[in-house]
């Protein structure tokens, strides 16, 4: 069992975190950077007088589930997973435990928070709201384990829905397009998710920068939390262009070439959050300075592609290097740098990476 | 004996195949088509590694009720394996070894005799396509089971591997182990003999061409 077991953990769970880097990435900035443990205390301590109130965390680890839910759905209809099925072998006895074991492992960030809050519950004697957390977390998990056994088990095909398929065809085949194409067929779910979620903190950077009105860097923030949320697409890309786009490495391209057509692919995949962000601040802010700030995205996304490229981590390493560049580049905002000199900066890097001669192309 | 009955595979409004009745009896089967005929979809069902409309049972275990007897009793190997490349093929070979109840002296001896004991401690991102056959192979010999599906396994494969993937079909036949491969080379020879052939045609299958 132990053999299946490390096999289930590699390429389900680890894969789940390598994948969301960036998510958890935010949740931590914003859950235990503007929080410290005291206020989360006191949180936990008011939830407990009210548990009525419970719905509103439960209500957001019901979407992290459905989130770990999602991803493996898509998972599993990757060609190379075919093998995952294969554990229906198992009797149930063995099987299902496993199950619970891989989904508990998934839900970990969401249950040991809970455990927190149930400890703070047991502490002040609301022996009732104690129970209601024990209670709905064992749902939560029970549930997501059943649907995960039943999507584990399933014999599935590779495949995309029809009307999706038919949208997509519209979309040009162009260099830059290609990997638009592969991650709206082969990523369509996590790539909706992701842009949902990289607009949701756009729009949170822009109600604190409307509140206050003047700091622009509220707003670059917001842009820059957003590129690490997007940065597994940056190591997609890179993995795309090494088995899928292996043709276009033999063409006559200079690297330069290469570079200004990854670069274009970035700008066509910012396109959501361009518009959720000049929609919500061309009225009110310098459309220059909107500029620059909304260009911040599509740079650094650029910037770690031509890193992948020349450093070639694996995804473990690659996500401590984007938690680390984003935190650097996050005190290079707050120290008053002006964003255009940011900007040049980092296309110089990505130019000079570009040009390395370790670089795939 | 492998029966298979009201068989129906389509992907969306396109049908693939359609096979009302069928039955393998114990032996070697050798199954050919045109590429794009349906072959590795029939396989890819039978293995129950792809859903499909009807009944499928071996030896009595059906593969939609007794899932975990049937495929003790049948392995498959694809024509172009593919597995996540951060795995290596120690991992795989573990994997499968455990689900299929193989044992650790078996796995050593099949891993000599495909020769995949120099590479297997390595992820198979960096293995060629002859090494991920050869994996695939010894995962298909694994366990105990009375039917293994080969499909093309001849293609990738180095001269030495082909013939000790030869040697290793006949011997388990004798200890009667069934086959059905899909190939488009001429895998017989004095070694080995296909008991019946097939073709898979116009959404369809033909017995003993």
């Amino acid at each position: 069992m132990k053999a299946i077991s490390s096999v289930l953990v590699r390429v389900i769970v680890k894969e789940f975190y390598k994948e969301n880097t960036g998510f958890f990435l935010v949740v931590l900035g914003l859950g235990f950077g503007f929080l410290k443990t005291p206020q989360h205390m006191d949180i936990a301590s008011a939830l407990a007088f009210r548990p009525i109130y419970y719905l509103v965390p439960l209500g957001l680890w019901v979407l992290y589930t459905i989130k770990t839910l999602n991803f493996f759905y898509r998972v599993k209809r990757l060609p190379e997973n075919w093998f995952l099925t294969e554990v229906i072998g198992l009797p149930n006895k063995g099987l299902k435990p496993l199950v619970v074991y891989i989904q508990f492992l998934l839900l970990f960030p969401i249950l040991g928070y809970s455990i927190f809050m149930t400890v703070i519950a047991f502490q002040l004697g609301q022996i009732n709201s104690a129970i209601i957390l024990i209670t709905s977390n064992l749902l939560l998990l029970m549930i997501a384990g059943y649907f995960l056994f039943l999507q584990l088990v399933k014999p599935v095909d590779p495949s995309i829905s029809k009307r999706l398929s038919n949208w997509i065809r519209l979309i040009p085949r162009q260099y830059p397009f290609l990997f638009v194409h592969h991650l709206l067929h082969r990523h369509s779910i996590s790539l909706v998710l992701t842009k949902l979620f990289s607009a949701a903190v756009i729009l949170g950077a822009t109600a604190i920068f409307n509140v206050e009105g003047i700091d622009f860097r509220y707003l670059a923030l917001g842009i820059l939390i957003s590129s690490a949320i997007n940065a597994n697409f940056s190591f997609r890309y890179y993995e795309f262009e090494g088995s899928a786009l292996k043709l276009y490495r033999n063409l006559p391209h200079s690297r330069i070439k290469i570079f200004a057509k990854n670069s274009v692919t970035y700008l066509i995949l910012s396109l959501p959050e361009f518009l959720v962000f000049f929609g919500n601040n061309w009225s009110t802010s310098d459309i220059l300075n909107l500029f620059q700030i909304a260009l911040i995205l599509p740079v650094v996304s650029v910037l770690h592609h031509m890193v992948v490229k020349n450093i070639r981590p694996n995804q473990e390493d690659y996500a401590k290097y984007v938690f680390f560049a984003t935190a650097f580049l996050f005190f290079v905002i707050l120290g008053y740098v002006p964003v255009y000199i940011l900007l040049i900066t980092l296309l110089v890097m990505s130019l000079a990476f570009a040009h390395r001669k370790n670089n795939r192309e | 004996m492998l029966n298979i009955q009201n068989f129906k595979k389509a992907y969306g409004s396109q049908l693939i195949l359609e096979i009302p009745s069928l039955s393998f009896s114990e032996g070697i089967h050798w199954v050919k088509g045109k590429n794009g005929s349906g072959k590795s979809t029939l396989f890819n069902c039978l293995a129950g590694i792809s859903p499909f409309e009807g009944k499928v049972e071996l030896n009595g275990y059906s593969l939609s009720k007794q899932p975990v007897s049937y495929k003790r009793l049948l392995n498959y190997s694809q024509s172009e394996p593919t597995f996540p490349e951060f795995l290596t093929g120690n991992d795989l070979i573990s994997y499968f070894g455990q689900l299929k109840g193989a044992t650790p002296a078996q796995v050593t001896e099949l891993s000599q005799q495909l020769s995949i004991e120099s590479f297997s401690n390595q992820p198979v991102g960096n293995y060629s396509s002859g090494m991920l056959k050869k994996l695939s192979l010894v995962i298909a010999f694994l366990g105990n089971a009375s039917w293994i599906i080969l499909d093309e396994p001849l293609i990738t494969l180095d001269k030495e591997a082909q013939e000790a993937l030869l040697n290793l079909i006949a011997d388990k036949s004798k200890k009667e182990v069934s086959f059905i491969l899909a190939t488009h080379q001429d895998f017989e020879n004095q070694l080995i003999e296909a008991d019946h052939t097939y073709e898979v045609k116009d959404q369809g299958i033909i017995r003993d061409l």
